[in-house]
């Protein structure tokens, strides 16, 4: 399979946060020819491990997180359904949105929305409150509250299509798509020595509270932990580049590596370096703080674990319509690769 | 029906830009009759004589006229930018609240586009609860700059919503689709035109009702029609807590026969004949609570010397947007009214 291939596979599955383990078991399957071993843990995150065969080897791990943004069923009203967000959405983006509710069998609904014909002129300029927001499923009460049990989960449907020359639209790009890229390291290190062993995780629990990834941290003993998630691209309305505290990066610009206390030194100057050795182009931001990503809880884990960042230039995060340039996630998993093979001396503490 | 509705959504019509959809009623009217033309507006004119020839010609039979719009609202691509984005206007009646974040069609060429907003991370949370206006809003077709952008699209060219056709709901009996509205008139005419005719019938398939039925108004001045059967589909505001008469309509309580909208009050005979036919015949009718919303019969009643009109319609909820919600149901009874009304006019029944 090639990168759309695996991110039509990985990322039109669906699995928001809480609800990833029929996701984790996709993943699984698409890594495992380019790995030694499988498993999925306690808190669905799927680790797939590539062994280096030395006695007492040192460890890397590189999480992409599995879980999606999505809503939850909180009641019923009229036969339509009542929701909660799962992660951080615009409720802007839900009203008249396509959706599947995941019972088993999946149901279909529509976000229902008032149309403007019997609206005043100025609703039209507002957002439509989250609490206000009900979902069409074409049944009555009584079936509804039959059909759809409270606390289902919901996902988007939108599927992964090619945009222009080298981009990709779709769902859970973020952070599917930096999934994606480990299955293309993994294959690019498929018969390589390696100096350490490897741990591709597929993380859970990302959009609320980084929860999954640690605990992978903490099982598997990793000595260097890195984080591989989506990061804010530019658009026309998220301009100037520093906004909101927000870097925004450029699309097509290469990988993001990230600086800051929640990085390593070692682990951040390494990523430069390989760049620079492999022609690689890169994009530099600096988090002065909080990441936002797995990375921040893995740092910590047991006594403190090595750590590092590398970014996915992402437009449009938590939409039904992300958007990311193939090559940058070929660039990454070129970084990703380029690192295991050749971490430093630091990172296998010689 | 349920395949001829399903064929005519996934088909691509903004106003101004019908061709797909006119091009495939085309073909497949010329299996029923041999009278099918274009006219300079782009209307597709299809005549259908009365099965038994005695019927057809006949000199004191009223002209009768069914029509139903092809075209559906989308966008226009007004500039391309700079960077390779392309900013854009709605072509016929969209709600902003429903604009961004959709996948796009651009163009003949069918390029895929996102219409974007930015991330909720980059939006300052007052600003969450403002729609942008139009105008400010953006395609992203994955060019990385205007002369990219160049090969691919213009300005001028017509953007169609991506939308799939699904069945849903209390047994599968709910369809949601784009141009619901009005492929679902379209589909009543294409199945009439199989069927057997008691009389000779003039179905028009319109162009441009969403930018002020200039397409009904031009065709009603060619064919100088006594009397005129609009289908449509309608604006539904059945939703949850929505009461009384601010529903408008609801979907499962059958066609809406058109007594008053915004452009029209219909008349009263016909109204009053489409009623008690439905009644006579078990079928379930509605009328609209609000007097909201219009259709080709504006421009059909006023043309020439006047016209009689009459509407049946779907009720759909999400109207104008991508995932328009209608009854199966709602939609079989309007096209069994819609037989029911040619043939009362071929027996003289209604006049």
């Amino acid at each position: 399979m090639n990168t759309e291939q695996y991110l039509k596979l990985l990322c039109e599955a669906k699995g928001p946060t809480g609800f990833e383990r029929p996701v984790a078991k996709i993943a699984a399957e698409a890594i495992k020819p380019f790995v030694d071993e499988v498993r999925v843990d306690t808190l669905a995150n799927l680790v797939a491990v590539k062994r280096c065969g030395l006695k007492d080897p040192k460890k890397m791990l590189i999480a992409a997180h599995l879980d999606e943004v999505g809503l939850v069923v909180t009641g019923h009203e009229d036969g339509f359904l009542c929701v909660g967000q799962i992660g951080g959405l615009d409720q802007r983006v839900l009203p008249d949105r396509d959706l599947c509710i995941l019972t088993d069998p999946p149901v279909f609904g529509v976000m229902s929305v008032q149309p403007p014909h019997v609206l005043k002129a100025e609703d039209m300029s507002k957002a439509i409150p989250m609490d206000e927001l009900r979902v069409d499923i074409g049944m009555s009460q009584e079936e509804a509250v039959a059909a759809v049990p409270v606390g289902t989960p919901i996902a988007f449907r939108t599927e992964i299509f090619k945009l222009g020359e080298t981009r990709c639209g779709g769902k859970t790009l973020d952070d599917r798509a930096c999934f994606a890229a480990l299955i293309r390291a993994a294959e690019l290190l498929k018969d390589r020595r390696l100096p350490w062993d490897v741990y591709f995780v597929g993380s859970t629990g990302e959009e609320r509270a980084e929860g999954g990834a640690p605990a992978a941290a903490f099982e598997t003993e990793a000595d260097v932990c890195i984080a591989i998630d989506v990061t804010q691209a530019s658009t026309p309305d998220a301009n100037p580049k520093i906004h909101l505290g927000v870097y925004n990066h450029e699309l097509g610009a290469g990988p993001v590596i990230t600086v800051g206390p929640n990085i390593t030194k070692h682990v951040g100057r390494r990523l430069q370096e390989l760049a620079k050795c492999n022609r690689i182009p890169v994009q530099v931001a600096a988090a002065p703080g909080r990441t936002g990503t797995d990375a921040w809880n893995m740092h910590i884990v047991h006594g403190g674990v090595a750590s590092g960042i590398i970014g996915l230039p992402l437009r449009y995060m938590h939409s039904p319509t992300e958007c990311i340039d193939l090559g940058d996630l070929e660039l990454c998993a070129q970084l990703v690769a380029a690192y295991a093979l050749d971490p430093g001396e630091e990172a296998l503490g010689c | 029906m349920l395949k001829t509705l399903e064929k005519l959504c996934g088909l691509s019509g903004v106003s101004g830009s019908e061709e797909e959809v006119r091009e495939y009623i085309k073909a497949e009217a010329l299996k029923y009759t041999g009278e099918v033309s274009t006219d300079v507006m782009g209307n597709l004119i299809v005549i259908k004589r009365a099965a038994d020839l005695s019927q057809s010609g006949k000199k004191n039979a009223p002209r009768l006229m069914l029509a139903a719009h092809m075209d559906e609202v989308g966008f226009m691509v007004k500039t391309i930018t700079e960077p390779g984005y392309l900013r854009f206007e709605p072509v016929g009646g969209i709600d902003p609240r429903i604009a961004f974040d959709r996948k796009v069609y651009v163009g003949e060429k069918k390029v895929p586009g996102i219409s974007g907003l930015k991330s909720v991370h980059q939006t300052p949370l007052p600003e969450r609860s403002k729609i942008p206006a139009w105008g400010s809003m953006y395609i992203d077709i994955g060019a990385k700059n205007k002369t990219e952008a160049e090969k691919y699209v213009s300005v001028g060219d017509v953007c169609v919503f991506d939308s799939d056709f699904v069945r849903f709901g209390s047994g599968n009996g709910f369809v949601k689709a784009k141009a619901i509205d009005d492929r679902f008139g379209c589909t009543v005419m294409l199945e009439l035109l199989k069927e057997e005719l008691p009389m000779d019938v003039t179905f028009v398939f319109t162009v441009q009702e969403e930018v002020g039925t200039r397409g009904a108004h031009a065709a009603a001045f060619r064919l100088k029609p006594d009397m005129a059967l609009i289908l449509e589909g309608t604006t539904s505001a059945d939703l949850a807590k929505v009461e009384g008469h601010k529903k408008v309509t609801s979907l499962g309580k059958g066609p809406v026969i058109g007594f008053m909208d915004a452009g029209t009050i219909y008349d009263r005979g016909l109204f009053e004949a489409i009623r008690d036919l439905a009644d006579e015949n078990g079928i379930p009718w509605q009328i609209k609570g609000r007097i909201a919303g219009g259709t080709d019969a504006a421009a059909v009643q006023r043309s020439l010397t006047g016209v009689k009109v009459a509407s049946i319609s779907a009720p759909v909820r999400s109207i104008h947007t991508p995932n328009s919600v209608a009854k199966i149901s709602d939609m079989e009874q309007g096209l069994q009214l819609a037989r029911l009304f040619v043939k009362a006019v071929a027996e003289g029944r209604i006049k």
